[in-house]
């Protein structure tokens, strides 16, 4: 009866695995348990040693640790990439060259003419057509509303993509704040976890599951290493700075900004530090080193060229523009076309916005109808400028915007076959430790059928002892 | 292969994401026309087609200078043409006064050499758009300036333009002429080969006026000698006038030519091939219908239906 009684114990613990198994079924973090049962020690009679039924050892949880672990590696790349490439799609959106060839320009009556390239291309026709006409004050406007436009292209540019950057600053910090949020939960769930392996109650299977998820959330922001002693206490390095000793939560991460000779892309910008040293963490991957190296490489690089570009045409048009004459003959030798310096702050001078006819196109005292000034500023357009590497203005803006889009190209393909890798290695641990419903249903059958036929044996252990009993009436 | 709970509809999920992109892809390809939209879809072809946009603005701006130089080539040819038909009269009047006339009879032609001589002046001072057609680059200046004698007629002509001509871009590295001078080695009305048109007037009025058989005279001997190296000016000003048109002609048609064979480079690179983008549609839509059928099917059984 004691062996019936402990099979049948036995045969429901295993039906409330598989029920805890099929209750998490959904649950992608879940790894599937198992009971794990011994034969009962047996008894020694005169016939030799004879069984006494099973008992539940324990439970124990299907896991492949070392897929655990490449996972969190590999999270770390996707969370590279993702960051990287979501942070690059918002500034290609902001840099606004874009190719639209159904929208006709109703200036230049082209299609597809909307970005930076087609506005500089316009600039330098508008300077054609002053060329054409130096007298016109028609011609002279619209050299002046081109250049404005231009001048608020360059700047709105500029200034969409240096606030990218500022927003990338507050991205970092709140990626930092999600992973102190994570540092806290994994230091707690680990001493629950030393908590409750220590009593030699085997291993916390779920807490181990909520962990390992947690290192998985994690391994999207930063990485990170880990190591476990022989007492099963954790440690958690980030860039080989701990965070987390033999469980504990030592320190956190915050922000901060590069005080010891800068450089010009780091300048104003903030990366991850320890919270308690203010020591800088180099970390190399993650959603943290993504956003980062968007923000100081590709981003600065493009903005970078802008600048060159804006400032370059600044200074190459005003020291045309100084040595010329304007419609009544005079001659400012200060009076610039641009101001400002880069294409933060490129404007058109407000004395010509004024009065055109103050845009100095001829070249000569008194003859007004001379175009050299206003034609040398249009065949700027094909002129090579030695400060942008021997390449004209528009050469040089759509060298960096296609490499601009080859990087951006670069992380999708990255990014594709990351999410393959990670997809297969998800794959696989969903194989080892995924919950199969049918295999559940069919070991619940198992588990019945086992239940019912020690059920069986109690009622025919019953049913011998009633009819041993009845034999003394 | 160990097939969990999670993992169909993880696989699904993946696969339905993925064609779902490749659909909006192709669906956006489709209504747009275009290949590429962002920089990143594909940056070289990007890249080609901004440096061809440029090069086919250039060329319609050079289409645009071509239209603006005409308009002034036109002008003057119009202007220089009227000047020619007051020449024919000069040269006409000049023929008539001879000998056999008498002193009065000659005396009339004066008047109307008179109003040829205005009408030149007024030629001269040509106006095009607020511009004066014929002082050079000092355009705004009035080129002709008379001086009329106590008669109220004119007596001499200054010209306040200058020799120059500015130079517009009709191609790369080539531009023509656009302006007119009045005078200079090109001058419509004075040049060095000794065409001087408005003085050759005034000196036969003058020669009309006093109509002495020596200034009868001269008339015959100087003054055709005179008119005709004017002639000789109006026929160089119309063959440089032709020749400029032409060029011009010649000028826009390669432009145009250019811009046009621009046109299927730029959609090589940035326009979709619509049959191929629809055909590659419809094979995804059916892979979506397909992924979304079987998913269904799988995903209601299990052995859960077949127990009791």
């Amino acid at each position: 009866m004691e062996m019936a009684r402990n099979s049948l114990a036995v045969s429901r613990t295993a039906a409330e695995v598989t029920g805890h198994n099929l209750a998490n079924a959904s649950d992608p973090s879940y790894a599937r348990q198992r009971i794990r049962t011994a034969a009962a020690p047996s008894l020694l009679t005169p016939q030799g040693p004879q069984g006494t039924g099973s008992f539940v050892k324990g439970f124990e949880q299907i896991r492949d640790t070392t897929l655990d672990k490449y996972l969190v590696s590999e999270k770390y790349l996707t969370g590279y990439y993702n960051s990287k490439l979501t942070t690059l799609t918002q500034a290609q959106a902001r840099l606004g060259q874009v190719l639209d060839r159904q929208t006709v320009d109703p200036k230049s009556g082209q299609a597809g003419q909307t970005g930076l390239a087609e506005r500089l291309t316009d600039f330098f026709n508008t300077f054609q057509s002053l060329a054409a006409a130096p007298t016109s004050n028609t011609e002279r406007r619209l050299s002046i509303v081109s250049a404005q436009e231009l001048a608020d292209r360059f700047q709105r540019a500029n200034e969409r993509l240096t606030s990218l950057r500022t927003d990338i600053n507050s991205e970092v910090t709140n990626a930092t704040k999600e992973a102190n949020r994570l540092l806290e939960s994994i230091s707690v769930i680990s001493q629950r976890i030393g908590a409750s392996e220590s009593d030699e109650t085997g291993s916390a299977n779920e807490l181990r599951d909520q962990r390992q998820a947690w290192f998985e959330e994690l391994a999207e922001f930063t990485n990170f290493n880990t190591t476990e002693d022989t007492e099963g206490k954790m440690t958690l390095t980030i860039s080989g700075h701990i965070m987390i000793k033999e469980d504990g939560l030592i320190d956190q991460l915050t922000t901060t900004q590069i005080t010891n000779n800068p450089t010009a892309a780091q300048t104003g910008m903030t990366y991850v530090s320890s919270k308690s040293t203010g020591e800088l963490l180099n970390v190399s991957s993650g959603k943290t080193k993504g956003l980062i190296d968007a923000r100081d490489d590709t981003i600065y690089t493009i903005l970078n060229e802008i600048n060159k570009v804006a400032e370059n045409l600044i200074t190459e048009v005003n020291n045309l523009h100084v040595t010329g004459y304007d419609l009544a003959g005079n001659n400012e030798n200060t009076l610039k076309f641009f101001t400002g310096t880069n294409a933060s702050d490129i404007g058109v001078n407000q004395t010509l916005i004024a009065n055109p006819q103050r845009v100095q196109a001829s070249a000569y005292a008194n003859e007004p109808g001379d175009n050299t000034i206003a034609k040398k500023i249009a065949n700027l357009a094909s002129k090579t400028i030695t400060n942008l590497g021997s390449l004209t203005f528009n050469e040089r803006y759509s060298n960096a915007v296609a490499q601009f889009g080859q990087a951006i190209s670069n992380i999708e393909t990255h990014l594709e076959a990351q999410e393959s890798v990670e997809r297969l290695l998800l794959k696989q641990r969903d194989m080892i430790s995924g919950v199969s419903i049918d295999e559940e249903v069919s070991n619940l059958m198992i588990y019945q059928r086992a239940f019912q036929a020690s059920s069986r044996l109690i009622t025919t252990v019953d049913s011998l002892l009633a009819d041993l009993l009845n034999m003394q009436r | 292969m160990r097939i969990t709970a999670n993992s169909f509809p993880i696989d699904l999920r993946q696969q339905l994401a993925k064609l779902m992109d490749k659909q909006s892809t192709l669906q956006s390809r489709a209504t747009t026309g275009q290949r590429i939209e962002n920089v990143s879809d594909d940056p070289r072809a990007m890249h080609k087609v901004l440096g061809l946009q440029q090069e086919q603005l250039q060329l319609y701006q050079y289409q645009k200078n071509v239209t603006n130089v005409r308009e002034n080539v036109d002008i003057a040819y119009s202007a220089i043409s009227s000047m020619k038909k007051v020449f024919d009269r000069a040269s006409e009047i000049a023929t008539l006064a001879d000998s056999a006339k008498s002193p009065d009879t000659i005396r009339v032609y004066k008047h109307e050499v008179d109003q040829l001589i205005e009408s030149v002046v007024q030629i001269g001072n040509t106006k095009h758009r607020n511009v004066y057609l014929f002082g050079g680059t000092k355009s705004l200046t009035k080129p002709f300036a008379e001086t009329r004698g106590s008669d109220n007629k004119i007596v001499s002509v200054a010209y306040n333009g200058n020799e120059k001509s500015i130079e517009i871009d009709v191609a790369e590295n080539s531009t023509v002429n656009a302006s007119f001078s009045g005078q200079g080695v090109n001058g419509v009305l004075k040049n060095n080969k000794g065409a001087d048109f408005i003085k050759h007037l005034i000196d036969l009025r003058n020669l009309l006026a006093s109509a002495t058989s020596e200034d009868v005279e001269k008339i015959k001997t100087v003054i055709s000698k005179d008119l005709q190296a004017d002639e000789n000016n109006f026929i160089e000003q119309f063959s440089i006038i032709g020749a400029t048109q032409t060029r011009l002609d010649t000028s826009e048609a390669i432009a145009k030519d250019r811009a046009f064979s621009l046109e299927p480079l730029i959609s090589k690179e940035a326009d979709v091939d619509l049959a191929e983008t629809l055909v590659r549609l419809n094979e995804i839509q059916n892979a979506y219908t397909a992924a979304l059928q079987t998913g269904g099917t799988l995903l209601s059984t299990s052995l859960l239906d077949y127990l009791r």
